[in-house]
């Protein structure tokens, strides 16, 4: 009890104000039993690797076990409609990423919006992702990748995870702004994408960067840019895609919590305090960090925010993408 | 080689140190645990120990999650004996002759090999991986799209080898199995197929239900329609251990087994289940008495048992060496290696020499634990036959549910795992088998994907199916495999075997 009120008075005192002004009787006892994080994916991938950093401490904050609950299928889109559809009490939470912003636009239908549908919480964690080619292909950086695509289109070939994941778009993305032609191919499952690259069956991948770490820091993957605005703490020199002259690409997957749409407010500041005292302790920051994420937080204003701007963003990407809704 | 042997010895210290060799032995024993258990497999328990072993040192962590993956190759054979419900995806073929062994009085005989089949392919594989580790990886990176097209046709016609009913009956089960295999989201334009537009169906037909409604579930129904069966036990107890002739025809199937899947185990994606539905279609290919498989042949029990953890042992060698996951469990395990601040790559040999040969020594030891560990269980396992089966076929069905839900938490699972329980009960009456089903429903997807991505990345040029050597020899042989059994001579003896049934 004593970790809640002092994670409450750490927040301030205007969610404290607001707190006292809210018929107050349910998030008073909050929490009082476990909550259960629901993650829309498999247990092992990232999501779901972040879901559990995150809940261990969150549960010592909280004082109540938060429950990482795997609910995969259709793209991340069968959990988030479980949380869409929960109890608006403060027992269900979605750990939402950037897939959730990608499924608004890329499918004909949904059975809850993706928007609308959802409360907010805070951002925890966020994730460049990284060019990268075949060591022995004859380029240097990005600039001379984009010349050699140039110079031969429909050529060079890239890896990804997937049609339709946010890595097939960051790949389509730099070659629209960049003004190249190179061919996609999807492969299933990040191992089988490094593995093609590696032995030279596609010259480049595009992929988050935890997986690849180990690649490029053997040598055995040559890192041309990081796809977010600034460079990535785990890999100083490599440069980003804007420094290569395409500028304003600044793209990173994000992962944050969200309740589903109506929880009262008072229980959402109280868990976006218990998160963002969760996030930054010593131990969390540093299994996070270990885990190449970039821990990350914010309020649920901001949250909500940057959760409309992604989606008006991925919308607009597949569009000039031409890729087809599903 | 010398040096590896040194590297190994100096791991093996690291192994055997208080902590981690209790780390181990925890290890072995939840995955003993969760390979009985259907439906919760390792990955499910990996990944909820994950954010512990944040606690542990990095060597003790990846010693007892490696310790649940290859313990739960263990256990998984256990439920396949006896119930013929398989514990796990690379255990299905355990159910075929293991089941059967049971059903003739000697499930303690079938428990003891496995578990031996199990520890021999073990030590095997570990050796192996000391010995040969960094050029074994090397075949990993050499099999491109081509290769794996070559490798899964092959996969696919050694199945229809292994059948023992009518060839066009087991022709039309892996046709059904494909079909099966296909409904879902197509990995190449990302459009939905089969799926009438029900999400639930978006990602395809789960393996687990499928597998536990065609063997466990139709089971059930079978022994239920028997009558007098359902008074009494099914299977009789008889004595626990294997007699000597089963010892002997075990011994070769246990070596060759384990090769297959050391070899098999090495390759990226659906390594372990290829290597023991291919184990068995070889020793059936080998062997002087074909007409016992499916009736309970030891050969069939002991070699794909060995190959499927033989298998998981040498999975390990491209993650450890290369960096590269070749399964989804693998891949948790460089979840946990990041944990730790460990970036799985080429330079893991290198850097943590402690780390890789220290997990690489504590293999043995884990083995060697499991063997304790299993060995008595089997006496308590084949206890649970002398329960009636009134009582036994409510908890089978049970087990069976709740393993199914586990998967996903999705109860339309569990419908779909009773809905092929009906099927398979249906093929039984019409003589039809499931394991072609179920292989055509594996392989079917992975050829799909295999032969497309060649052609997108050769720009639709065929011919790179006959120059590159390896997909070329590849597919000869998968030519020849069923040429084989159509040459009069086999065609007899397939017809015998037939009527000997009838």
């Amino acid at each position: 009890m004593s970790k809640i009120s002092t994670s409450i008075m750490a927040v301030g005192i205007a969610a404290a104000a607001f707190t006292f002004a809210m018929p107050a009787a349910q998030a008073d006892s909050w929490p009082s039993r476990p909550i259960r994080m629901v993650v829309g994916f498999g247990a092992g991938g990232g999501t779901d690797i972040i879901a559990r950093l995150v809940a261990q401490p969150l549960s010592e904050v909280l004082g109540q076990p938060v429950v990482v609950e795997n609910k995969p299928g259709a793209g991340g889109t069968i959990g988030a409609d479980t949380v869409a559809k929960a109890a608006k009490d403060g027992y269900s939470i979605f750990m939402m990423n950037n897939g959730h912003a990608v499924s608004a636009s890329l499918y004909k239908s949904l059975p809850y919006q993706s928007a609308k549908d959802f409360a907010p919480v805070s951002l925890v964690a966020t994730m460049p992702l990284i060019i990268t080619a075949n060591k022995d292909l004859p380029v240097a950086d990005l600039k001379a990748l984009v010349a050699r695509a140039k110079a031969e289109p429909n050529k060079l070939r890239f890896a990804s995870v997937g049609v339709g994941s946010t890595q097939h778009f960051v790949g389509a993305v730099f070659a629209t702004m960049a003004g190249v032609q190179i061919r996609h191919v999807p492969y299933r499952g990040t191992p089988a994408a490094i593995a093609a690259t590696r032995s030279g069956e596609v010259e480049l991948l595009v992929e988050v960067a935890s997986p690849l770490i180990g690649q490029i820091k053997g040598g055995e993957l040559k890192a041309l840019a990081v796809s977010s605005a600034e460079r990535y703490e785990v890999l100083p020199n490599v440069p980003t895609v804007a420094e290569a002259g395409i500028k304003g690409f600044d793209i990173s997957t994000w992962y944050g919590l969200a309740f589903p749409a109506g929880t009262p407010v008072d229980i959402v500041n109280k868990m976006n305090a218990a998160i963002n005292r969760a996030v930054t302790t010593d131990s969390a920051r540093k299994q996070i960090l270990d885990a190449s994420f970039i821990p990350a937080s914010n309020t649920p204003s901001q949250f909500a925010a940057h959760l409309d701007s992604e989606i008006t963003r991925w919308g607009k990407v597949m569009q000039e993408a031409g890729v087809q809704q599903q | 080689m010398i040096e590896s042997l040194g590297h190994f010895v100096t791991g093996l210290g690291v192994a055997l140190e208080p902590t981690n060799l209790l780390f181990c032995l925890i290890g072995v024993l939840c995955g003993t645990l969760i390979g009985v258990l259907p439906g919760i497999g390792p990955v499910a328990t990996i990944a909820m120990l994950l954010p512990i072993t944040f606690y542990l040192t990095p060597v003790a962590a990846l010693i007892m999650l490696a310790g649940i993956y290859y313990g739960s190759q263990y256990g998984g054979s256990t439920t396949s004996i006896l119930m013929r419900v398989p514990g796990e995806s690379a255990s299905v073929v355990t159910c075929l002759d293991g089941y059967e062994m049971a059903r003739k009085g000697r499930a303690g005989a079938a428990l003891a090999i496995a578990a031996l089949g199990s520890f021999f392919a073990g030590i095997l594989g570990t050796f192996l991986n000391v010995l040969f580790g960094p050029e074994f990886a090397q075949i990993a990176l050499s099999f491109g799209s081509a290769e794996y097209f070559g490798l899964m046709v092959l996969g696919l016609s050694v199945s229809i080898v292994m059948s023992h009913g009518s060839m066009l009956g087991a022709v039309g089960m892996v046709l059904l199995g494909v079909v099966l295999g296909s409904i879902g989201r197509d990995i190449n334009t990302g459009f939905p197929r089969l799926t009438f537009d029900n999400p639930v169906l978006s990602d395809g037909i789960g393996f687990v239900p499928l597998a536990v409604g065609l063997f466990g579930i139709a089971e059930v129904m079978r022994n239920l329609e028997g009558g007098s069966g359902a008074a009494g036990s099914i299977l009789k107890v008889g004595t626990l251990w294997p007699s000597r002739e089963e010892a002997r025809r075990a011994t070769p199937a246990v070596l060759r087994g384990s090769l297959l899947g050391t070899i098999l185990g090495i390759l990226p994606g659906g390594g372990s289940i290829l290597a023991s539905f291919t184990a068995y279609g070889l020793e059936k290919r080998l062997s002087r008495r074909p007409e016992e498989f499916g009736q309970g042949a030891v050969e069939g029990l002991a070699a794909p048992e060995s190959a499927n953890n033989a298998a998981a042992q040498a999975s390990f060698i491209p993650l450890l060496t290369l960096g590269i996951p070749p399964n989804a469990v693998l891949a948790l395990l460089v979840g946990g290696m990041m944990i730790h601040g460990i970036a799985p790559g080429p330079t893991v040999m290198t850097e943590q020499p402690a780390l890789f040969w220290g997990l690489i020594a504590s293999m043995l030891i884990g083995n060697i634990l499991l063997v304790i560990i299993n060995l008595p269980l089997v006496g308590i396992w084949v206890q649970f036959l002398k329960i009636p089966y009134r009582f036994m076929f409510p908890a089978i069905f049970l087990f069976c549910c709740i393993g199914v839900y586990g998967v996903n938490s999705s109860s339309f699972e569990v419908l779909l795992a009773v809905g092929f329980g009906l099927l398979g009960f249906a093929m039984s009456k019409l003589g039809l088998e499931a394991a072609p089903l179920v292989l055509g429903f594996v392989l079917g997807p992975l050829i799909e994907e295999h032969l497309r991505r060649a052609l997108t990345l050769s720009d639709g040029d065929l011919s790179v199916f006959v120059t590159r050597p390896l997909a070329a020899t590849l597919l000869a042989l998968a030519v020849l495999a069923p040429c084989l059994v159509l040459l009069p001579q086999f065609g007899k003896r397939r017809k015998e075997i037939f009527q000997e049934e009838e």
